[in-house]
């Protein structure tokens, strides 16, 4: 598949398409309207010193920080530490939203990844 | 993905300013009887934006149980409004009981709130579908 | 941020009240009776309230200023009310003196009609901040619901 030169911002374009707030949000955090190329994405870090690859990792590791606060807290209770009952509901809800969010993400990244194979073929 | 989360930090932070203020109006209320026992309240500094999100202060470790100061910045402070009587105990139980519903109140609509911001993040989060 | 030392609060206040309702029960129970183990009138008791602070029974509580500001309260101890006994003429009774006067309780029926309805009242409010407090755990349980 022949790399995508001077399309830099297809990616991004197709992430706004699908019109969820969520995805707008992260993009948002990202603070960078262009992207690096497809095939250098996964190594690289493009002219401005956007880390894409670093920025999912991050992602990846507040969801992960999130499900694993909500584990602790639901076995406090479990062991009988039941004094923070709001605390306690709250993370377990932030934790069900993060989960959602990344598998959203993943879906919409993967869908936007085969969008733009289909163009490059 | 932090300011994701800014409204249901501000909410977190008034349910359990008012589960600590039902402690202390509780215990007015117990003590009513209590000679020399002067009636507590418990404020709370006006909602900023300089305040770090629930526990979150130092690290997203996730101790479980405490509360670390800096996201505990209530203050406790005598309530001086009510006059003591012969036994030097100043509870007016009206008074108390009559904050303790409004408390409870605010606590009751605080988690609905919260419930139905979180709902529309996992609304966003579904990415607009359930 | 803790649903059950509130709870704890509020039970202590109710066995404060109801220990008191049993005194002043005691006090009116034996409002005429002239002799005790003791020798002499029955004295009337009043309990003596007194505030224990929260943070001592809940370490983490330490640095929570709401603990600060809460305690529990219990009975310290029941005092005998040391006042003199009513002295009441009356010759005819089984226990009067020389000059035919009996010495009475101490026990003011109105006064301990008072404090019974004050100990019903503050007990009554226990039970309805304990509902109160069980009203609020139930709302945070159903966030997310």
């Amino acid at each position: 598949m022949p790399t995508p030169i001077g399309m830099p911002d297809t990616f991004g374009a197709v992430l706004r398409s699908t019109a969820s707030p969520t995805i707008e949000s992260v993009e948002r955090e990202t603070r960078s309207e262009r992207l690096p190329n497809i095939s250098d994405a996964v190594t690289a870090k493009d002219s401005e010193g956007f880390d894409f690859n670093g920025r999912v990792r991050q992602f990846v590791e507040v969801v992960n920080n999130d499900q694993m606060d909500a584990e602790k807290k639901a076995r406090a209770f479990a062991r009988g530490e039941d004094n923070d009952l709001h605390g306690t509901m709250i993370a377990l809800q932030k934790a069900d939203i993060s989960l959602r969010l990344i598998s959203t993400v993943k879906n919409r990244l993967i869908e936007a990844y085969r969008e733009i194979q289909r163009m490059g073929a | 993905m932090s300011e994701f989360y800014t409204t249901v930090d501000a909410l977190h932070r008034a349910l359990t300013y008012h589960v600590e203020r039902h402690n202390v109006l509780s215990s007015n209320v117990a003590n009513v009887d209590t000679p020399g026992f002067q009636p507590m309240e418990l404020i709370r500094p006006p909602e900023n934006s300089k305040l770090p999100p629930i526990g979150m202060a130092g690290g997203a470790e996730g101790h479980m149980g405490t509360v670390t100061p800096e996201a505990d910045p209530f203050e406790a402070v005598e309530d001086r409004t009510t006059q003591p009587g012969a036994d030097g105990n100043a509870v007016d139980l009206d008074r108390e009981m009559s904050k303790l519903a409004a408390n409870d109140l605010r606590y009751d609509a605080a988690t609905r709130i919260v419930s139905r911001q979180l709902a529309m993040l996992r609304y966003a989060a579904n990415g607009g579908q359930g | 941020m803790h649903f059950f030392s509130a709870m704890d609060i509020v039970a202590s206040g109710l066995n404060a009240q109801r220990t008191r309702l049993n005194i002043i029960a005691s006090n009116l129970a034996n409002a005429r009776t002239t002799r005790t183990p003791e020798g002499g009138p029955y004295q009337r008791r009043d309990p003596v309230f007194e505030a224990a602070p929260v943070s001592s029974r809940f370490r983490e509580l330490l640095n929570d200023p709401a603990a600060q500001a809460t305690y529990t309260v219990n009975v310290a101890e029941v005092r005998a009310d040391t006042g003199p006994p009513t002295r009441l003429y009356d010759p005819t009774h089984p226990d009067a003196d020389a000059e035919g006067f009996v010495s009475l309780p101490n026990v003011n029926v109105m006064e301990e009609m008072v404090n019974l309805l004050t100990a019903q009242r503050a007990y009554d409010a226990g039970i309805t901040v304990m509902q109160s407090v069980k009203g609020m755990a139930r709302a945070a349980l159903s966030i997310g619901a």
